[in-house]
């Protein structure tokens, strides 16, 4: 097989949100797109290589398939719009080849983009995806008239099915060529504003003129703009009015190509399907009612569904913990493989099947089209807020994570409401909450149920709920405070339903999990070897006097010596570096009812919150005998030292849980604020404001149930 | 007084007539909802706002305010 050269050939995929562009995505890059790539609603373009090869064509060619945010034309109105202008825009980032996904059987829509894209001249292959939807409205698509009249290949495919992918695979190993025709000429209308602004941007052609002048409105930023202003305001326009009129002449175009090519039917089957399943998911009581139902089924899912595989990962990591510290030599790689390493990446990886859990629900409401009509319903009692019903989705998303549901705020295009929306969602308990939370509620509350219910499982829906009251009371908070005059809006596609399909559920478990294990293991490996080796030693001949003290014979006898070696190893770690660390913050947090110990734990979660259980398991693991009982057992039977009662009182367990609901402990969060927010300012408040809240509150609950 | 959008009731069908707000005309023109475009009024969100309306094809959310905007042929 020939071998088309070395070149990647870079080929974008375009189309309205909703068209199945990511689904294609996927299937196109299968699992080889670069990790960091968050799934969810596309808001940032996301790539992946691939080598692809055809029977047909006899050739192979690197392509980097890159995934860009949905848009229904080349007039941005939100940051994630912006994206994907600029990239189709602006030389340096423009690709190879264009695939334009439509939705085959809203084509009138979506042909507009469509001619936008083709008007730019990039090489281009139209994916009529959905033609499902088309043929069970019994229409049909004629694609060669498709194809003549736009002037660039068509395949029509489903891309949940795979269907049709090999063809679109052989068209672009074929070579895409640029479009045989171009719809809008705008220098027959604005000539003199495209020269004007042509002499500004001396490389661009006419068509390229026209968007700069018709987007003006959206490239404040840019030096230029004071005189794409001047020019505008000169020949009478402004760029609203450029937008509409450009427009509304494509969809008298539109209409007339879509005559020839299907008939266009009112109301599809897949419509009808969508109204009458609206009429109980919006419904005024049913849909609040049905709303709560289906968070209730996921947080006692979370719980229940996870219980067996958490167990069994758990006994694995606690038997090879074992396994490797009697039949390894004995020595300080034993210590710090038995103590350190194995301990801290079981403590976190047991929460995998959680994570898959909780990730799995969010694909299926995301893919089924559900969470539009959750905004749709709670748009009204948002706007209370200060926020809008998009704001839903960052919620709901950070309760899986915060990074991507930040970024997810980026389809809000009012300044002040994506501004309160990313600043209150990393109170929603994210999922490295989960770990924290499993393990502590596991120490304050006992086994049991309340007839069908898992009473663990409702106490985190209490905290989820908790948080999220927290997110709602700093955004009316924020509403008073930021000042705004721009206008709100809330048009918005709710797209039909469909039934979610399971590979993509699939993949999107499987990615998140990966990203998790990846990600938190790095850390957490990093963060034991640390806190192992902080733990192990002390300054000075601290442990060698406490050696000499409690091993000699007098003492021995004296307190046994079970006891003694036990006492020699807490005082070890008290006086250890590690233990020195959180000394000196325990006067901070012992009203909190926290000791020292915590105090580390807090130390160190502060890259990131899950990192506490694999701290908790590297300290309790230290100079523990008996490798073989689990985390759990050890913390519960913990004595603290100030006080001598049990350290892990309900009082402070739940003090600690709401330490972590409220805390700011996540540095990729707060990296994501500031990249989103453009400074330090916004990122700062947030970290003092929830730090602040985080220990009010804690102070209370403490004080409460002690 | 010129009937909107905002007045048409549940299962109504209309014709766009026009629009009175420039901003708010781009965004449902690139959903499709062009002067001469045939809507349908589908339901009210809880409380009553934002409602919901299918136009060429797509379901379209949009608050009363907005929908106040939008000009319709009167019969």
């Amino acid at each position: 097989m020939p071998d088309t050269g070395n070149k990647v050939l870079n080929v974008a995929l375009v189309g309205n949100p909703n068209s199945g562009k990511s689904t294609l995505f996927n299937a196109l890059t299968g699992l080889n797109q670069k990790t960091g790539n968050f799934p969810g609603v596309t808001v940032e373009k996301r790539s992946g290589q691939v080598r692809i090869s055809s029977l047909t064509e006899k050739t192979k060619r690197t392509v980097n398939f890159i995934d860009l945010p949905g848009t229904y034309c080349l007039f941005p109105k939100s940051l994630d719009e912006l994206e994907t202008f600029k990239t189709l825009t602006e030389p340096t980032d423009r690709p190879d080849a264009v695939i334009i996904v439509v939705d085959s059987s809203n084509l009138k829509r979506s042909l507009l983009l469509c001619m936008h894209v083709i008007d730019l001249g990039i090489p281009a292959i139209l994916a009529a995806n959905m033609i499902d939807l088309l043929e069970r409205s019994h229409l049909s698509l004629n694609t060669e008239r498709l194809e003549q009249e736009l002037g660039i290949p068509v395949v029509t495919m489903n891309a949940r099915d795979k269907k049709g992918l090999s063809a679109l695979k052989n068209l672009v190993l074929k070579g895409v060529s640029a479009p045989k025709k171009k719809f809008e000429n705008p220098a027959a209308f604005y000539h003199p504003t495209i020269a004007g602004i042509q002499t500004l941007f001396k490389s661009l052609n006419d068509y390229e003129a026209f968007l700069v002048a018709a987007n003006s409105f959206m490239i404040t930023d840019k030096k230029e703009y004071p005189a794409i202003k001047e020019i505008l305001e000169k020949n009478g326009l402004n760029s609203f009015q450029m937008q509409s009129e450009e427009s509304l002449r494509r969809f008298a175009k539109i209409e007339e190509i879509l005559k020839n090519v299907v008939v266009e039917g009112k109301g599809t089957r897949a419509l009808r399907f969508t109204y009458a399943i609206d009429k109980i998911l919006t419904h005024p009581v049913f849909g609040f009612v049905i709303f709560l139902g289906i968070l209730f089924l996921i947080f006692q899912s979370i719980f229940s569904l996870s219980e067996i595989p958490m167990d069994i990962i758990d006994g694995l990591f606690q038997k090879t913990g074992a396994f490797i510290s009697e039949n390894l030599p004995k020595g300080r790689l034993n210590d710090l493989l038995a103590q350190g390493i194995i301990p801290g990446l079981g403590g976190i990886l047991m929460f995998i099947p959680q994570i898959a859990i909780l990730f799995a629900f969010i694909a299926i409401l995301e893919d089924s089209g559900y969470m539009s009509r959750v905004s749709f319903i709670m748009d009204r009692l948002m706007r209370k807020f200060g926020i809008n019903g998009k704001s839903i989705i960052p919620l709901i998303s950070g309760v899986a994570c915060a990074v991507p549901a930040i970024m997810a705020t980026r389809t809000i295009k009012n300044r002040k409401e994506r501004l309160i929306t990313l600043l209150v969602t990393p109170l929603m308990s994210c999922s490295a909450r989960l770990p924290v939370y499993t393990l502590l509620i596991a120490i304050a509350v006992p086994e049991m149920e309340i007839g069908w219910f898992n009473i663990k499982g409702l106490i985190l829906m209490g905290l989820y709920l908790i948080g999220f009251l927290a997110a709602m009371g700093t955004a009316l908070l924020l509403k008073w405070i930021i000042r705004s005059k721009e206008n709100s809006y809330f048009i918005m596609e709710l797209p039909v339903y469909r039934m979610p399909k399971f590979p993509v559920v699939a993949y999107t478990m499987y990615d998140k999990v990966k990203v998790f294990v990846l990600e938190a293991g790095k850390v957490i490996i990093a963060v034991s070897i640390v806190l192992w080796a902080l733990s192990s030693f002390g300054p000075g001949d601290r442990f060698s006097s406490l050696e000499r003290k409690y091993t000699d014979p007098v003492v021995v006898e004296q307190m046994g010596e079970k006891s003694a070696s036990d006492k020699l190893a807490s005082e070890k770690l008290r006086n250890s570096y590690a233990g020195l660390l959180g000394k000196s913050i325990e006067p901070v947090i012992a009203p909190l009812g926290f000791d020292w110990k915590i105090g580390i734990a807090l130390i160190t979660s502060f890259a990131a919150r899950e990192v506490f259980v694999g701290t908790m398991a590297t300290i309790y693991g230290v100079g523990a005998d008996d490798t073989s009982s689990n985390l759990r057992t050890r913390m519960s039977s913990d004595i603290n030292a100030g006080t001598g009662k049990k350290l892990f009182t309900p009082a402070a367990a739940f003090a600690l849980i709401i330490f972590y609901a409220f805390a700011m402990q996540c540095m990729s969060t707060l990296a994501v604020v500031f990249r989103e927010t453009g400074g330090w300012k916004w990122p700062t408040l947030q970290f003092i404001y929830m730090s602040a809240l985080a220990w009010i509150s804690a102070f209370v609950v403490y004080n409460l149930f002690k | 007084m010129q009937s909107s959008l905002a007045d048409l009731s549940i299962g109504k069908r209309a014709v766009i007539k026009g629009f009175t707000n420039t901003e708010i005309s781009l965004k449902l023109i690139e959903l499709g909802c062009i002067p001469g475009s045939e809507v349908t009024m589908l339901r009210h969100a809880p409380f009553g706002d934002p409602v919901a309306f299918a136009c060429s094809g797509s379901i379209i959310s949009i608050r009363l305010l907005e929908a106040a905007t939008v000009l319709l042929e009167t019969a």
